[in-house]
């Protein structure tokens, strides 16, 4: 092949010749016969078949070829770029030469600027022989964020939001400073353009949002995980070097202003940062291990497998900051902290108080009482002016007492990394009224509320896609299938009363395994509250559900009903849960349903789960008891 | 019908169909930080689930620009700074008064405040909180010159 290639080369060479009169006028000649040569030179090495080629373009393999992820056609050179990498190589080439305009910040050099820096080492390009071009937006910003190290930051769980339970992960780039805070942060994210919820659901699910990386300093990223949304964040500072962190910054300068389309359970924002993890450090393959979807904590897991990962830091939110320096003060005196919140006393009162409260307990309120108007003018409770007076009132007094030499430390827990992976196995064995049965259900993501809490969070269940098989002696069948069923319990604290609830949609039977008993299709929502007590979380919803299908003569069935329940965690060793459920259907086919159910779990290793259940069900007037034995095994 | 109705009412008990308005900083000095949306309901939640989502546009933010905020007439170059307390004022009045913590260590960076003069710089900034923050509308310029007059103050 080579020496094919060196053969055309020499034929080529008197067309070179030929051409060289031809530009001679407009272009200069050795430019073109430059060009050549490195075209020439880069087909001679294969480049467009290099990894790094395909890692700075986001080629995929595909059956018949390559595929880039990327959308937008502002990122191809070539027309064909988004199919075929040794055209976009070609071109990319070409575009070197091209002399620039008054701007030149639009110019590919500048524009592709990880792409001509990788080429110009491989292809040992001498400047000298191309345009002169300055990149000095790119140099402002370079200087500006100046990156030295990474790392990749994981915004945890937040109270009462399952839903930020998927999680989340971003960059962050570290200069000279010594406080993180003055990092900045590199995120990938879907641009919202609608404001109705569900029309956004949809939307993030199919594809139609366009994802963009975005770029801004860090402390804007704490503020809006840690202090507005309550979540802990984890930092897991990456070993790379100073000369990798360029070449990743280099990269990202290239994705500016650049769409993909955005897909939420696989090209989603924890997919897009694999992409510049791997510009930095070609060696490491992270992108390939995901195949069907990506949940962020996943992708903490294969850059930790990966041997990525130095350390990792943990960043309490403003909601484990109240709780830890309430942990300073008696349970009786945490009342005045609420007080003076709420302006019943005034701060000052708080200061002439010596014969009650110790100076450490001052301190505390005053600090407690800061941390909490913060929090309650992040929810709204509180409008902007009677925060800002009401704040610097109570930091005005704080001041005058001395400072608190200790300092807070707290412990973390354990990190989202640690918890079980996301997919489950459930295999089951059991006997319902008399009969005996094999029960098998596959669930690709995420955790329920039977499972073991390390590295989730107490009292939250997010379930995706639970399909679940029955198998009777002489039948098999999908008992039911839960497309969503997310719970949010989240404890009364003295200074928060945050709702608890619960939204499920999917397809079940009503139970009767014999007589007819089709699939129907439910949605049913309940909100209400929990409290932790003894350390044991009890909760107390109000459900409402439309049920449809053909099992009700109508054809549907709705109502309203009540359920509460325990739930004790021991140790993360192992769990019980007993819960109690009537519900009244007025509506379609009237009927109601008593429930009573019992669940133990006990939690072997960090993916093996086993236990028990017990179900005493009555519907209509059908009279019903399931007993199972059953173990979850956890897998990616 | 009416049944049916009180039904799906109640359904939607936790479902409030208004959400998101984006965020934006307002303002100069305390409580200017960043207001998230609405989204503490039911459907905001689950819509959040599906995006990680982030409001406002901005692609590079780099510098977040003061322009909107009087410039102080200590540090009038370092614009970094600026932005900084813009940002962070809230954290920083509280960091000072507590004496310690990541916005004042942050602060003190940006001011070039050797590490082994932070304690005295972090006592000094505590005992004069009173004349730092001197009113609840108090913008980031007074607090950059308040700081560097206590400074200079023996």
């Amino acid at each position: 092949m080579k020496f094919l290639k060196r053969v055309r080369a020499i034929l080529l060479l008197p067309c070179v010749f030929l051409f060289w009169y031809e530009f001679s006028l407009a272009y200069s000649d050795t430019t073109f016969v430059y060009k050549y040569y490195l075209k020439e030179s880069a087909k001679r090495l294969d480049l467009h078949k290099d990894r790094y080629w395909h890692i700075l373009l986001h080629y995929s393999k595909k059956v018949d070829g390559y595929e880039s992820f990327i959308d937008d056609a502002k990122f191809f050179l070539s027309r064909e770029g988004k199919k075929n990498p040794q055209s976009e190589l070609l071109e990319t080439i070409d575009s070197f030469f091209e002399i620039p305009s008054t701007n030149h910040n639009d110019h590919p050099r500048c524009r592709f600027i990880a792409r001509y820096e990788w080429l110009k080492e491989k292809l040992n390009i001498d400047e000298s022989k191309l345009p002169e071009v300055k990149c000095s937006e790119f140099q402002d910003v370079f200087q500006r964020v100046n990156p030295k190290s990474a790392s990749l930051i994981f915004p945890s769980f937040y109270p009462n939001s399952p839903a930020s339970m998927f999680g989340h992960t971003l960059l962050r780039l570290e200069g000279d400073f010594h406080s993180s805070l003055l990092a900045y942060a590199v995120n990938y994210s879907a641009i919202p353009e609608d404001d109705f919820a569900l029309i956004y659901t949809f939307k993030g699910i199919f594809g139609y949002y366009k994802g963009i990386y975005t770029a801004m300093p860090y402390y804007d990223k704490v503020r809006e995980y840690s202090d507005i949304e309550r979540r802990d964040i984890w930092e897991y500072n990456l070993n790379l070097t100073a000369e990798e962190v360029k070449k990743m910054f280099l990269h990202l300068w290239e994705l500016k202003d650049i769409f993909q389309f955005y897909y939420f359970f696989d090209e989603n924002c924890s997919y897009n940062i694999l992409f510049l993890i791997e510009a930095a450090r070609p060696d490491v393959n992270l992108i390939e291990k995901f195949k069907f979807w990506v949940i962020p904590v996943d992708t903490i897991r294969v850059v930790i497998e990966e041997g990525l990962v130095e350390k990792i830091v943990y960043r309490p939110s403003i909601y484990t900051r109240i709780k830890f320096l309430s942990s300073f003060l008696p349970e009786k005196k945490s009342n005045i902290v609420l007080e003076l919140v709420n302006g019943s006393i005034s701060p000052e009162e708080i200061l002439k108080d010596d014969k009650y409260l110790t100076l450490q307990e001052r301190q505390k309120i005053l600090e407690i009482s800061a941390e909490i108007l913060q929090y309650k003018y992040f929810t709204k409770d509180i409008s902007k002016d009677l925060y800002q007076k009401r704040y610097l009132q109570v930091l005005r007094a704080r001041s005058q007492l001395p400072i608190w030499e200790e300092e807070n430390i707290f412990s973390a827990p354990s990190s989202p990394e640690t918890g079980h992976e996301s997919a489950r196995l459930k295999i089951g064995q059991g006997v319902y009224n008399g009969n005996g049965y094999l029960d098998i259900s596959i669930r690709p993501a995420y955790h329920d509320i039977t499972n073991n809490d390390r590295g989730y969070i107490e009292g939250s269940q997010i379930v995706f896609t639970d399909l679940h098989f029955k198998y009777f002696r002489d039948k098999f069948f999908l008992e039911r299938f839960d497309l969503i069923n997310i719970i949010s319990f989240s404890p009364f604290d003295y200074f928060s009363r945050s709702l608890s609830w619960r939204v499920k949609t999917g397809f079940e039977r009503k139970g009767f395994y014999f007589d007819k008993d089709d699939l129907y299709y439910f949605v049913n929502a309940g909100c209400g509250m929990s409290a932790k007590i003894l350390s044991i979380l009890s909760y107390m919803l109000f459900n409402g559900s439309v049920e449809m299908g053909g099992v009700y003569k109508k054809n549907f069935s709705g109502g309203i009903g009540i359920e509460g329940g325990v739930i004790k965690n021991f140790r993360n060793r192992s769990k019980t849960l007993i819960t109690l459920e009537s519900m009244y259907y007025p509506l379609g086919d009237n009927h109601k349903l008593y429930k009573l159910s019992f669940t133990q779990n006990f939690f072997l290793n960090k993916n093996l789960e086993m236990g028990f259940s017990y179900t005493r069900k009555k519907v209509f007037s059908h009279y019903s008891y399931d007993f199972g034995v059953l173990i979850n095994y956890f897998f990616r | 019908m009416k049944k049916f109705l009180f039904t799906v009412l109640f359904v939607l008990i936790c479902v409030n169909l208004s959400f998101a308005t984006a965020r934006k900083n307002s303002g100069c000095g305390l409580g200017a930080m960043l207001i998230s949306p609405n989204n503490d309901t039911l459907v905001g939640n689950l819509a959040m689930t599906f995006l990680n989502g982030t409001f406002g546009t901005q692609t590079f933010g780099i510098t977040t620009g003061t322009s909107e905020c009087d410039k102080p007439t200590h540090f009038v170059k370092n614009e970094r700074l600026q932005e900084f307390v813009v940002a962070n004022m809230d954290n920083l009045a509280k960091d000072i008064v507590v004496g310690k913590g990541e916005t004042l260590d942050s602060f003190a960076e940006l001011l070039n405040i050797p590490v082994d003069q932070r304690k005295e710089f972090y006592a000094k900034l505590h005992d004069s909180f009173m004349r730092i923050f001197t009113s609840e509308n108090i913008q980031m310029a007074e607090v950059i010159d308040n700081v560097v007059l206590e400074m200079t103050k023996n």
